[in-house]
Formats: structure tokens, C-alpha cells, sequence
């Protein structure tokens, strides 16, 4: 037997690996005939975003004859796996959704946004709320421009609330307030308050409570500073008060929304991102109100997303001015309209009251304005999942704060680089 | 069934033998370019990029032994993992052959609509695990119809995925519901294969009804048992949807198997050195408790 009977074979075979993965990382942005088509990559997860999608991708492309924009979408948490996947063959696309939080973690993809490419593109920043847009900054520099602004908020059950004859949460209200209606709704199997366990709603409490978060400003995890062990422990109160149920597994991260949404939890936090679902799907009346202010007033965590430019794109200066569009007013104005988004440009936001959030509109303002970016780390990612995964340990009393967060904080420390 | 090779009868090597290869290569090609491509190719790049560090985005270096270093020695999770892993495995392996063997003798004997038996139990195998998943995590969630039944019996805030031992329970639970048909049907097709004169012989010889399963059934089913193990435990070495989709590996890192490790740092952490790593001393731990079965079968496998 002569190993040349093999050899040939072989080669074809690793000819064809070539020509499979040489095919694969043919990018599909390209120009020609003074038009360039930048490929446009965004998480969508339904029928509605992906109109919404459409829609802005329209607009580009009338604001801006010369370019012509290939959209791919994938739902939210394949998003930043498919991108992990792109990126690490060099086949990113042009232009990239990017959710605040993550800014960090994906900081190396994206072209920093200074003046030159921010006035290239036309983009003016005093624009935009300012609470987002220093949440897509790192060191100062812009790395995506906002479309959206999400500070969290407290969905309540009005119907509920009557029945126990307790008064609805105004702006204003307070943690006591909001720990008692949580006591006196828990009634008849149903619970006042559904927590959610993750970093997010934790913040949302140790602001209120003492003004501090889980990072630092320098983008350092702290997560076992005073204030989170005192938000912890009191949504571990909340748990133990049977004030809120126990938590299910930790796969399923819509529980305390859905809680909500089926009447078993009068009250969730949550973002207005989930307005126009929650007014799908609720049959009873429900009201949004700011997170109850504790010792020094309301504060909360704002958070939102964005487009950026990927550092590999070619056409760098065609795709600001694509961001430019996306973030432009007659993008936010559609989206504003479609209830898609709460905008992240200043001007823009009143069309979001016209629809069928006007009972939104006061919550938004005051939570915007007490507002304040919400952090996070460059592993934000897994500090979210490893979070997420103990506290239903920690809010079911099976761990005390301290040693949740300590856990946490550790695991993440050195299991990263 | 014989091992003996059985030597080709010799042949002129002449045009009609190339054409033969030229037309066994075609038919080899389908299955042996997928194997390159998506078997081959990704497996030793896998080891590859376990001697590199390789974060998705940044910058790649050679690491030498150090992403195996840092997961051995540094990593507060790796462990946990492997402790994780060794549970399931230790736990869901036995306790998958004594329902599998169990159902398999029970339907052995001619009774009626033995077909639709081994239809019912292997139908979970063959529906989607993410699917039995899901609807696992609605039967025991809180309010779900488990709980329901646990309230029958006065226990109040059923909840089983709400803690470690529990969650792991559900999680071993589901997939012994779902993995036993497999191994169910293999036994079942190797009882079918043992003559039934041999049963009768010990019976005339007075042997008993446990003595004939000692001394008959088990030797006869050796192969089979042999194939169900080496696969049965390398696939639950590698289990992964069911905490994926049950559990998400938590609460804490409970349920949180090698498998799903390596996924959260690859995809999740972007750090697909230390991935494959991971994916690397799983891979070798396989391979070593694969052939130390290779090897102790010569001791307990009758092959007639």
C-alpha cells in the first residue's frame, strides 16, 4: 500500500477546508458605481423590531443616495455570540448595535467616535440625553452614538392595588412606601413585588438606597461595596416578608415580567423597552412609576443602546454618516411613533408620549432626570451571568449578601485575564 | 459475531483496481469531506487554539502550557465543574442502565404490544432535548404541575430549580427520562439475539430464574452492555442542554457542567485559549476512560 494513493485525496480535502473558509470570511461590504453597501448588524427578535429595522434602514438609504445598507439581525443574546463568532474571522460588520453595558466588553471592535468623525458625519452629541451618551463612552471618547434611553422603572398592577385598598405609587414615593404596598398586595397567593436577579436591579436599589453601584467609574467590579450589600439584603427581605416569590431556575430570565404580566406580582422593575409588550399583553390597567426614592431621593440606573462603526469596516466615513441617519430625527421620530424605542435625542422625545405611552411620559422625565449611566466592566457579560446565577441562591436564602457578592466579585476577578 | 480478520482474495493491480478506489474514494467523499470539515478540522483546531491566547477580539499570542496553568491551578470555577460533571456522570449513568436494562428484560419476553412499548420509551430520545427541556422547567417550575402534586402532599413552595441539590436532581432527572430509550432498545435488540435453547438447557438443568439471568443473560448481553457504556459515558461526560436550558447552570455555579463552562468561556467570555483548554483535558479525559474500558473489556465482553 503507497501512502501517494493518499496523499492526493487529502490535498483536495484541505483544498476544499480552504475554499469553504475562504468563501466564509468574504465580508458583504463593498462599493461600486459611487454606491457603498455596508453590511448593518442588529439583534431583533420579533415581526415588530424587525419592521422597525426595515424602516431605519429606509431611511438611510433616502438620506444618504449613496449608500446602500445589507441588514443582518439575530434575537438579542445570539447577537454577541454570532458577533464573538464574526470577529473572530475578521467578518464583522460595518456598522454593529451596541447595548451600553457592553460597550466596554466589545470596545476593541469599534472605531472610536472623536470629534473628526463625530463632525465628519454631522452628529452633534448636546443632542442627545446626556445620561446615555456618557454611558457609551469610555475615557471620554464617544464609541457609539445612542438611540435609545432606558431608565429603570416600576411597573404596578392599578387593579391590584384598588382591590388591597392601597394608594397608587405616586413620583416621589418612597422605599417605606414601596415596602409596605409590597406587604399589604401580598394576599391570596399573589405577591406585591417580583424581584429580578440581575446586576441591573440590584443597581436600580443600591442607588436608591445609598447612591453607589457595582462598579466603580473607572469601570473596576466592586461588587461587595455596603451599598449592594444592602440592596441585596433588602430584596432578600422582600423574599423572606413573602412579599415577593421565591425565584425559579435561573434559565428562565423573564420570570419576574411575566410574574407581572400574568397578575401573580403587583409590581416589577423593569425598562420602558417593555412598555409596549406589557401593553400588549396585560388585560388590567397598570401604571409606571419612578424607583421609590430612599435617603437621598430617587436615583436610578440608565441604560440604553446604540450604533457604532467596527474598526475593520473600510468605509469608516460611510458608515458614520449611516449612524448618523439611524440616530438622525427622523429615525428616532419613526421609531418614537412605532413605540420602538424611548429616544435618545432630546428633541425627539415628545413623539414617544403620543401613542400609548402618555402614561409614561412624567415617570420618564423625572426618572431621566435622576437618572445616571449605569456601569459596567469589560467581562460585563459574565459578571451579568455568574450574577445572575448566585443571587437565586442569595434571594432565596440559601447565601447571605456577603457572601453572594464576595463569590461573585472573586469568580470574575481572577477567572478572567 | 467473529473478530478474525479475513484477508482479501489477490487481485491484479491493474486499471479495474484503480477504477475500484477511484470509486470507493466517491462514495467515501460525501461522509469524509463532512468529517474534515466539521468533525477533523474543528477538533484539532480546537487543541491549537488551547496553546494560543485567543480572545474573539484583540490581540492573539502564543501561551504555551499557560491556558492549562490558569485553569488547573488559578481558576476558582474549574473544579467546581469538574465536581459538577463527575456528579452527573456518576449519578446518571448507573441509574440510565438499571431503567434501561430493567424496561428492556421487562418487554423481552413476548408480551403484547411490545412494539408500542418500545415506541413510548424511546420517544424521548428522539424529540428535541431543548424542547424536553423547556417543558421540564414548566413541569417543576413554582405553580407548575409538579408543584401542584407536591401540594398534595403538603409540601408547600415546591421549587426545585430555586436550589443547588435540587436543580441537579431535575437536571438528572430529565435526562435519564430522555437518554434511557436508547440504551433500552440497544438491550432489547441483545436479549432478541440470545438463543432461547440456552435458557432452556438451564432450566432442564435446574437453574433458577436469577441464576439464568447471572449466568445467561448477562454474558450474552456483554457486547451490548460494553457499546451502551463506552457511549452512554461519553455522552454524559458532555452533557450540556439540559443545564443550558433547565438550569443555566446555576443556581451558583450548581448545575453548571465542563461542557457549559467551556461555552461561557468561549462565547460568553470571549476567551476561546482557555475554551479550549477546557475542551482539551475534557477531550483527553474521554479518550483515557474510553480505552481503559477498551482494555478491561477483554475481561467481562463475550463475544460468543
Amino acid at each position: 500500500m503507497s501512502m501517494k494513493r493518499y496523499v492526493l485525496p487529502c490535498f483536495a480535502l484541505v483544498g476544499a477546508v480552504g475554499v469553504v473558509t475562504g468563501c466564509a470570511s468574504d465580508a458583504g461590504s463593498g462599493q461600486s458605481d459611487g454606491v457603498t453597501t455596508l453590511t448593518f448588524s442588529m439583534w431583533a427578535g420579533s415581526d415588530a423590531e424587525n419592521e422597525a429595522l426595515a424602516a431605519l434602514v429606509e431611511i438611510v438609504e433616502d438620506e444618504n443616495p449613496d449608500i446602500r445598507l445589507t441588514l443582518e439581525t439575530a434575537p438579542f443574546n445570539d447577537y454577541w455570540t454570532k458577533l464573538a463568532a464574526q470577529a473572530s474571522g475578521g467578518a464583522e460588520a460595518c456598522i454593529l448595535g451596541v447595548q451600553a453595558p457592553r460597550t466596554r466588553g466589545i470596545q476593541q471592535l469599534l472605531l472610536p467616535l472623536d470629534e473628526q468623525v463625530l463632525d465628519g458625519a454631522g452628529i452633534d452629541m448636546a443632542d442627545f440625553d446626556p445620561s446615555i451618551s456618557e454611558a457609551m463612552q469610555i475615557d471620554g471618547v464617544q464609541m457609539a452614538v445612542p438611540y435609545d434611553l432606558g431608565p429603570l422603572i416600576v411597573f404596578y398592577n392599578e387593579e391590584l392595588f384598588a382591590e388591597a385598598g392601597v394608594d397608587a405609587p405616586s413620583d416621589g414615593w418612597t422605599v417605606e412606601d414601596f415596602a409596605a404596598a409590597a406587604a399589604a398586595l401580598s394576599v391570596d397567593g399573589r405577591y406585591g413585588y417580583a424581584a429580578n436577579p440581575i446586576l441591573d436591579s440590584a443597581t436600580a436599589w443600591s442607588l436608591t438606597l445609598s447612591g453607589t453601584q457595582g462598579v466603580t467609574a473607572g469601570g473596576e467590579l466592586d461588587l461587595t461595596n455596603p451599598g449592594m450589600v444592602e440592596a441585596i439584603e433588602f430584596m432578600q427581605g422582600m423574599v423572606a416578608d413573602g412579599s415577593a416569590p421565591e425565584l425559579p431556575a435561573t434559565s428562565d430570565t423573564y420570570n419576574a415580567l411575566n410574574s407581572f404580566v400574568a397578575g401573580d406580582a403587583a409590581m416589577v422593575i423593569d425598562g420602558p423597552w417593555q412598555l409596549a409588550y406589557v401593553g400588549e399583553q396585560v388585560p388590567f390597567d397598570f401604571g409606571v412609576a419612578t424607583i421609590p426614592a430612599g435617603a437621598d431621593g430617587s436615583r436610578t440606573p440608565v441604560s440604553g443602546s446604540g450604533y457604532g462603526v467596527s474598526a475593520s469596516c473600510e468605509y469608516p466615513e460611510e458608515a458614520a454618516r449611516a449612524v448618523a441617519s439611524l440616530t438622525g430625527s427622523a429615525a428616532q421620530t419613526t421609531l418614537a411613533e412605532m413605540g420602538r424605542a424611548y429616544p435618545a435625542r432630546i428633541a425627539e422625545q415628545p413623539a414617544y408620549f403620543e401613542g400609548d405611552f402618555g402614561i409614561a411620559e412624567d415617570t420618564l422625565r423625572e426618572a431621566g432626570a435622576s437618572g445616571e449611566p449605569f456601569r459596567s466592566t469589560t467581562n460585563f457579560t459574565q459578571v451579568n451571568t455568574l450574577f445572575n446565577q448566585y443571587a437565586v441562591s442569595a434571594l432565596n436564602g440559601d447565601m447571605t449578601a456577603a457572601d453572594f457578592l464576595e463569590t461573585v466579585q472573586s469568580q470574575t476577578a481572577s477567572g478572567a485575564k | 459475531m467473529s473478530t478474525r480478520a479475513v484477508s482479501p482474495p489477490t487481485r491484479s493491480r491493474g486499471r479495474g483496481a484503480r477504477r475500484e478506489a477511484a470509486a470507493a474514494y466517491g462514495f467515501l467523499a460525501p461522509s469524509g469531506i463532512g468529517f474534515v470539515l466539521f468533525t477533523l478540522g474543528p477538533i484539532i483546531g480546537s487543541v491549537v487554539l488551547a496553546f494560543f491566547h485567543w480572545p474573539v477580539i484583540g490581540d492573539r499570542s502564543f501561551a504555551a502550557f499557560s491556558n492549562f496553568v490558569t485553569i488547573l491551578t488559578a481558576d476558582p470555577m474549574f473544579w467546581r465543574t469538574v465536581g459538577n460533571t463527575l456528579l452527573f456522570v456518576i449519578l446518571y449513568v448507573p441509574l440510565n442502565f438499571l431503567l434501561a436494562l430493567g424496561l428492556a428484560l421487562w418487554i423481552s419476553p413476548r408480551i403484547r404490544g411490545r412494539g408500542i412499548y418500545r415506541l413510548l420509551f424511546f420517544l424521548p430520545t428522539v424529540t428535541p432535548i431543548v424542547a424536553n427541556a423547556l417543558v421540564w422547567r414548566l413541569l417543576v417550575q413554582p405553580k407548575g404541575v409538579f408543584a401542584e402534586i407536591a401540594g398534595w402532599f403538603g409540601v408547600e413552595n415546591f421549587n426545585p430549580l430555586g436550589s443547588e441539590a435540587g436543580a441537579m436532581t431535575v437536571v438528572i432527572a430529565m435526562s435519564l427520562w430522555q437518554g434511557f430509550g436508547y440504551n433500552m432498545l440497544v438491550f432489547s435488540a441483545g436479549l432478541d439475539g440470545i438463543p432461547e435453547q440456552l435458557y432452556e438447557a438451564s432450566a432442564l438443568d435446574g437453574a433458577g430464574t436469577w441464576r439464568r439471568f447471572w449466568n445467561i443473560t448477562l454474558p450474552m448481553l456483554s457486547p451490548s452492555i460494553f457499546f451502551a457504556t463506552v457511549m452512554t459515558l461519553i455522552t454524559a461526560f458532555q452533557v450540556f442542554a439540559q443545564p443550558y436550558v433547565l438550569t443555566g447552570g446555576g443556581p451558583g455555579i450548581g448545575t453548571t457542567t465542563m461542557v457549559m463552562y467551556l461555552y461561557q468561556r468561549g462565547f460568553q467570555l470571549f476567551d476561546l485559549g482557555t475554551a479550549s483548554a477546557v475542551a482539551s483535558i475534557l477531550f483527553v479525559v474521554i479518550a483515557l476512560i474510553t480505552a481503559v474500558q477498551f482494555v478491561g473489556q477483554k475481561k467481562w465482553v463475550h463475544y460468543e
